[in-house]
C-alpha cells in the first residue's frame, strides 16, 4: 500500500490533470491486486471480478475530482469497489430472479465447477459458511481474515465504527466455526 | 500437600501422582478447540488466469479521457423535464389560441369584406345599377349602329325568316 505522501502526490496529479494518465497507471499498478481480491471475494467468479474491477477503476478515474481527502485514498477506492461489487451482485440476482440468499448459494455452487477455483473440501465449506452470513459480517470477515486489513481500515471502508467491525468479526468467526464443525 | 494448602481431603477424590507438581496452564488449549478448523484455512482457493495481473489494463473509454467535465445526470433530467413541460404548455396554448381567437379563413374573408365595405361607405346597389346602365347603354348604342336598310336586306335574303314573319 502506498504511503500517505505518495497517495497525496497521485491525487494531486490526477485532479490537476498533469500527467494524469501516468499517475493513473501508477495507481492501477499499486492497487489492482488488492482491489481484485476484494472484489473477487464478493462476486466469486473471475470474469465477473474482472468486469467489476474495470468499472471500479473507470469510476475512480471519473470521480477523482470529487475525492476531498477526508478519508484515505485506498479506503475511498475500496468503498467504490465494494459498492460496485454489491451493485453487480444485486443486478445479477434481479436478472436471474433470485433472492439475496439464493444468489449467494448460486455463487458458491458455481465454484465447484469453476476452473479458477482450486480449493479443497474445507475451503469450499468455508465459502458455503460465508454465504449464510449477513452481508456486513461477510464483508468484515473477508477483509480481516483474508486481506489482513486493520479494524480501523475496515471501519473507514464500510463507514462503521471500529467496535461494530470487531463485533461483526467475532460473530462471523463463531458462525463459521459452528458451520465447519457440523460439516 | 494436603497439609500445606490446608485443604482437608474428606471427599474421597484422588489425583494422579505428581499431578500438582507437573501442572502447567495450557494457553493453546481453548484456542485449539475453537479455531482449529478455521485457522487451518489460509486462502480462499480462488485463483486467476496466468499473468492476469501482469497483463491487466484499464480500458478507459475515449470520451472519459477527453471529457474532464462531469455532467450531472440529475441536472440533465431536470432540464429535459422543464423543456418538455414548456413545449407541451406552448403547444396547448397555441391550440387554445387558435380555437378561440383566430377565425376560420372563410369567416375572416367575409368579415374583412364587410368591414371594408362599411369603412369605405360602398353603395353596393347604386354601383350595380350604374354598371347595369352602362352596359345597357352600350348595348343600345351598338344596336343603333345597325340601320333599317341592312335589316331589310337581311330579311330579303332569308326567305324562311320572311315566311316566319308572314305567319305571325
Amino acid at each position: 500500500m502506498a504511503t500517505r505522501e505518495e497517495e497525496d502526490i497521485l491525487v494531486e496529479q490526477l485532479q490537476k490533470g498533469e500527467r494524469k494518465e501516468e499517475a493513473f497507471s501508477k495507481l492501477v499498478a499499486l492497487y489492482k491486486e488488492r482491489l481484485y481480491w476484494h472484489v473477487r471475494n464478493i462476486v466469486k467468479n473471475h470474469e465477473d471480478a474482472n468486469d467489476v474491477l474495470q468499472n471500479t477503476f473507470i469510476k475512480i478515474f471519473r470521480y477523482i475530482q470529487n475525492f476531498k481527502g477526508d478519508s484515505k485514498l485506498y479506503s475511498w477506492m475500496y468503498r467504490i469497489a465494494t459498492n460496485e461489487s454489491i451493485t453487480f451482485i444485486n443486478k445479477k440476482a434481479k436478472r436471474l430472479q433470485l433472492s439475496s440468499q439464493e444468489m449467494q448459494d448460486y455463487l458458491v455452487n458455481n465454484l465447484e465447477s469453476d476452473v479458477y477455483f482450486e480449493g479443497d473440501k474445507i475451503q469450499l465449506a468455508l465459502h458455503k459458511a460465508l454465504a449464510i452470513l449477513p452481508e456486513k459480517q461477510r464483508q468484515v470477515f473477508n477483509m480481516k481474515y483474508f486481506q489482513d486489513l486493520k479494524y480501523k481500515e475496515i471501519a473507514e471502508i464500510l463507514n462503521v465504527s471500529e467496535g461494530a467491525c470487531k463485533s461483526n468479526y467475532h460473530h462471523a468467526t463463531k458462525k463459521i466455526e459452528e458451520y465447519l464443525k457440523e460439516t | 500437600m494436603k497439609e500445606k494448602n490446608n485443604i482437608p481431603n474428606k471427599t474421597g477424590f484422588k489425583v494422579p501422582n505428581t499431578y500438582f507438581e507437573d501442572f502447567k496452564v495450557d494457553f493453546s488449549r481453548n484456542e485449539d478447540k475453537n479455531t482449529s478448523i478455521l485457522s487451518s484455512i489460509k486462502s480462499t482457493g480462488l485463483k486467476t488466469p496466468e499473468n492476469y495481473f501482469e497483463d491487466f489494463k484499464v480500458n478507459i473509454p475515449l470520451e472519459e479521457k477527453k471529457a474532464t467535465k462531469v455532467i450531472s445526470i440529475r441536472r440533465n433530467k431536470v432540464f429535459t423535464f422543464i423543456s418538455t413541460a414548456a413545449a407541451v404548455a406552448l403547444f396547448i396554448l397555441l391550440i387554445y389560441k387558435e380555437d378561440s381567437v383566430i377565425p376560420e379563413a372563410s369567416e375572416l374573408s367575409r368579415l374583412a369584406i364587410e368591414d371594408y365595405l362599411e369603412q369605405n361607405e360602398f353603395d353596393f346597389e347604386n354601383e350595380i345599377d350604374y354598371k347595369n346602365n352602362a352596359d345597357l347603354s352600350d348595348f343600345h348604342s351598338q344596336l343603333n349602329t345597325v340601320d333599317n336598310e341592312a335589316i331589310l336586306e337581311y330579311l330579303s335574303n332569308n326567305t324562311d325568316m320572311t315566311s316566319f314573319l308572314n305567319d305571325e
